[in-house]
């Protein structure tokens, strides 16, 4: 019967932060781009991190930490961290170390060396049907619920929807729903393949009533 | 004048010398002694009640007759018992003896308990075998919490006990979530707890023992029907014949009518199939001839709940969606007894079947059925009044059909709770048959009338896994005075390793219990007792996953690696007068765990360091009963999580732990009420009752929950209130 535990505190847990809101320190994701590398090729590090105060963003290289790992060349620059690829064939988990106002935070993801993927194609958000320019504010205006959705879905992909702009149902999937709430603030989506590939698109939003 | 009587049994035991049998013949109805009755045994010289109705016998019978003036009661087994009350009742029809014995305790801590006076502990809403929680040696694990169904005895895993009915397992004591007992307190004649040192009788526990024993059926006809927020339930029981009886019961839960009306529907989680449960009984007993009995037991019992959810699980998209568990099994339980002066034969054949399924998502189920058949023998022989033998016999051949797609189970000490994502699978179809065999043989020798000394072995032949397993036990007791006995014994005890998952390998060996324990007991006068035991057990070849269950080498399994001590006191001050019954019971207790030979010891996941109980209930005139009950525990222990790591490719986090179970929950106190009412008409009687669990509201924190990474946590929580109300006519 230990295993209803989960399931019943599921219905106390609303009172608590819930995975799709943006209202404390945390990691959204991580990109390594290209995800997986052949020998020589360098991959660059990014993470995707939120707080209460600043919000959805990369996280600038200064505040990233990227643990040295033996026998593989991991360096940073103002632009970014990198790792090369030794002449290996070879999945090795790195652990990083992102400061926030909340502490640090850790991380720990896997790049792949022998090969070389690339990461998922960038999604473009959908409201109601309608692709969305997220290089612009989105609108959104009333209080009926939306369905957020990608412009092609991809059974391949795990989909992850975030907001600080109303609750969300679905979030782990490729259609949610979200419910506004007036104010301004974020939609992102993060996807992944099953192969350690990662990218995001994230988007402001502006709920008027 | 006809007097009737019906037999119960009072908690407490005494610990006396057993060459001789006291009690006392009362007045059912004005609780009067009644001077001048004859009192016989089965061997042995009549006697003759003195002005306090009371007498001794001094033999050891297996059966005693009360007669009252022209009119002589029926014969009732006091095997095992030195005291007995002996109720006569005037009646205009029939005539039963009533009889209520304090039974000698077998063990050092050993409780008997009285069926009319557990029925009626507040927050047991009725229930004998939810009662039995209200004795020292039982860890409160609330009730309807994830933790309620099993019994934390002395420290010991709820699969390290085993629970009986007519000397037959059952795989689950509670509905769902504990909220009733599978079996009504009206076919139940009494219920034996002993929670360690027990004799040679018992084995494939190394915790402790609920022996319940099923009610001999009836001389007249008579029944109830009964509704109560908890469920419908109804008997009907009667004669056949002038040697036979019958007794037929059932009932059906009604919280799968009330939930929806007290669950909103907007919480994102749903049941499909509210959870409903439904157990029924049958029993037939016939004695063609005095000193045969013959008696079938047909009972079971099944539980249904699916949940639905439409939230989305972060932690674990695997589990999303649904959960499903239906639990039932069927036990046929046929057995013969034939008595005659200085031997007792019991020999019976349970046919049986138990089911356990369990659906978690689309993805995820393991589903396991069993068919068995077992047997038991047991010979009773006193070949001089200084000597009792007694050996026995068991048998037990189940078959398991298993189909699994699951992770491993929930393991003790591991804060981690099953994750259907990330965790390690255990994917299987097939069966497997478990072959067990025990024979006992002890001696109980009185060398003098204040010594008794009790030897013997056990042997248990797990056949399947090749393990043979041999247990020597002992007990003495020493009657300093009338009312006073000390009392120590030994033993060694062993779990066969067939629990769930454990029983897909066959390199596995039993679970060992070395058990000491000792104490004395004190009647302080006629309605007060007092008792103390300390107790110690050594556990050792305890089954653990070495491995973590999202390593696939757990896959690998169980090893006897595990070790652990559990030490502690149990005191018990009870009273019982005409009107008024009550006790307090302590337990104070350290239970520890060591995963492996280099692991840090810890504590035991439901290590109780205090468990305080006070109990009592009094008859307000003819028609009334107020009961109350105080429990004050020691919380519950948790490993606390001191970081998480998040896990960026499965995007999820994966929590540090700090030392294992280094923490516990909040101090946990609760108050019950149980108010009794009952109008008696001429033809028949009405009973109301309103029991109320956790009466001022406290609404205790039994586990923490923490959120998706880990960076806040909520308790989960004891029901804050749970009233229960029920009404029940009787013929």
């Amino acid at each position: 019967m230990r295993i209803l535990i989960p399931l019943l505190a599921c219905a106390a847990c609303t009172d608590v932060p819930q995975p799709f809101e943006l209202d404390h320190a945390r990691v959204m994701g991580v990109r390594v781009d290209p995800p997986a590398l052949a020998s020589g090729e360098v991959a660059r590090i990014d993470v995707l991190v939120t707080d209460a105060e600043a919000g959805p963003r990369v996280a600038d290289p200064s505040d990233v930490a990227v643990a040295p790992v033996a026998g593989i060349d991991i360096a940073m620059d103002e632009r970014g961290w990198y790792v090369t690829a030794p002449p290996v064939v070879a999945i090795v988990p790195l652990s990083i170390t992102v400061e926030s106002a909340e502490g640090p935070l850790s991380i720990q993801k896997t790049v792949a060396f022998g090969s070389r993927a690339d990461n998922p194609r960038l999604p473009a958000i959908t409201v109601d049907g309608v692709v969305t320019d997220a290089s612009s504010t989105m609108e959104i205006t009333g209080a009926d619920d939306r369905v957020l959705s990608v412009d092609v879905t991809n059974d391949e992909l795990s989909y992850r929807w975030f907001s600080s702009v109303g609750e969300l149902v679905g979030y782990t999937r490729s259609t949610a729903t979200l419910e506004p709430v007036t104010g301004n603030g974020y939609l992102v989506l993060v996807v992944r393949d099953q192969m350690g590939g990662t990218a995001w698109t994230l988007a402001r939003a502006t709920v008027t009533p | 004048m006809l007097r009737k009587a019906t037999m119960f049994l009072i908690l407490g035991t005494t610990g006396l010398a057993v060459a001789e049998v006291r009690g006392r013949v009362i007045d059912a109805s004005t609780k009067q002694p009644i001077p001048a009755a004859t009192v016989f045994g089965d061997e042995g010289e009549p006697v003759v009640t003195d002005e306090r109705g009371e007498f001794v016998l001094s033999s050891t019978p297996t059966s005693i007759t009360a007669v009252d003036g022209e009119h002589e009661a029926s014969v009732v087994d006091v095997l095992g018992r030195d005291v007995v009350v002996i109720e006569l009742a005037t009646t205009t029809s029939g005539e039963v003896i009533e009889i209520r014995g304090e039974q000698r305790a077998r063990t050092p801590g050993g409780v008997t308990l009285e069926r009319d006076q557990l029925a009626t502990i507040p927050g047991a809403r009725g229930d004998v075998l939810s009662g039995i929680k209200n004795l020292p040696g039982i860890a409160n694990n609330g009730s309807l919490t994830p933790f309620s169904s099993g019994l934390v005895i002395r420290g010991s895993s709820p699969e390290s006990s085993r629970i009986l009915v007519d000397g037959f397992e059952i795989p689950i004591l509670y509905h769902f979530l504990g909220v009733q007992s599978v079996i009504p307190t009206e076919m139940l004649s009494d219920v034996e707890y002993m929670p360690g040192t027990f004799g040679v009788a018992y084995g494939r526990a190394s915790g402790g023992i609920v022996a319940a024993t099923s009610r001999d059926t009836p001389t007249e006809t008579s029944g109830f029907a009964e509704l109560s927020f908890i469920n419908v339930a109804g008997l009907v029981q009667g004669p056949i014949g002038k040697r036979g009886g019958y007794a037929l019961a059932a009932r059906r839960s009604v919280i799968d009518a009330i939930l929806p009306l007290a669950l909103s529907s907007d919480g994102g989680l749903a049941f499909t199939a509210y959870p409903r449960y439904y157990d029924y009984q049958a029993k037939a007993t016939l004695k063609p001839r005095d000193g045969w009995d013959l008696q079938a037991f047909l009972f079971g019992s099944d539980d249904r709940v699916e949940l639905a959810s439409d939230r989305d699980n972060a932690m674990d998209p695997v589990a999303s969606g649904q959960f499903a568990n239906a639990t039932s099994f069927t036990r046929l339980i046929a057995s013969l007894r034939r008595r005659r002066p200085g031997l007792d034969i019991r020999s019976a054949v349970s046919a049986y079947t138990d089911t356990n399924h369990f659906e978690v998502g689309t993805e995820r189920y393991l589903l396991l059925d069993r068919l068995g058949l077992a047997t038991r023998s047991e010979v009773v022989w006193d070949p001089s009044p200084k000597l009792r033998i007694v050996a026995g016999i068991e048998t037990d051949l189940t078959r398991t059909d298993y189909d699994i797609k699951f992770t491993r189970p929930p393991r003790e000490g591991d804060p981690r709770g099953p994750n259907f994502t990330q965790d390690a699978l255990i994917v299987t179809t097939g069966s497997n048959t478990f072959r067990d065999v025990a024979a006992w043989a002890s001696a109980v020798a009185y060398p003098v009338p204040s010594l008794e000394i009790t030897g013997g072995a056990r042997v248990d032949a797990y056949l399947r896994n090749e393990d043979i397993a041999v247990q020597p036990r002992g007990q003495v007791v020493w009657t300093i005075a009338d009312g006073t006995a000390l009392r120590a014994a030994a033993g060694v005890y062993t779990r066969p390793p067939e629990y769930l998952d454990q029983g897909l390998q066959t390199d596995l060996d039993a679970e060992r219990a070395t058990q000491l324990s000792a104490g004395g007991e004190k009647r302080l006068d006629d309605s007060v007792t007092v008792r103390a035991t300390a107790f110690f057990n050594r556990l050792s070849d305890l089954l653990v996953l070495p491995a973590d269950r999202r390593d696939p080498a757990s896959l690998g399994g169980y090893e006897n690696i595990k070790s652990g001590n559990v030490r502690g006191i149990e005191l018990l001050l009870q009273t019982r007068t005409e009107r008024l019954f009550g006790w307090i019971a302590y337990t104070g207790a350290i239970a520890t765990r060591r995963d492996g030979p280099q692991m840090p010891e810890r504590r035991f996941d439901f290590d109780q360091a205090h468990n305080l109980i006070a109990v009592g209930s009094i008859q307000l005139g003819q028609n009334w009963r107020l009961g109350g009950r105080f429990q004050l525990t020691t919380g519950k222990p948790f490993t606390p999580v001191v970081g998480a790591t998040y896990q960026a490719d499965v995007d999820g986090y994966l929590p540090t732990y700090g030392a294992a179970n280094s923490q516990r929950v909040d101090l946990q106190h609760q108050l019950d009420l149980r108010v009794d009412r009952t109008w008696t008409f001429t033809r028949w009687k009405l009973a109301a009752y309103l029991d109320i669990s956790n009466v001022y509201v406290n609404a205790a924190a039994i586990e923490y929950q923490y959120n998706f990474d880990y960076t806040r946590r909520t308790a989960i929580t004891t029901l804050p209130i749970i009233p229960s109300f029920g009404l029940r006519g009787e013929l």
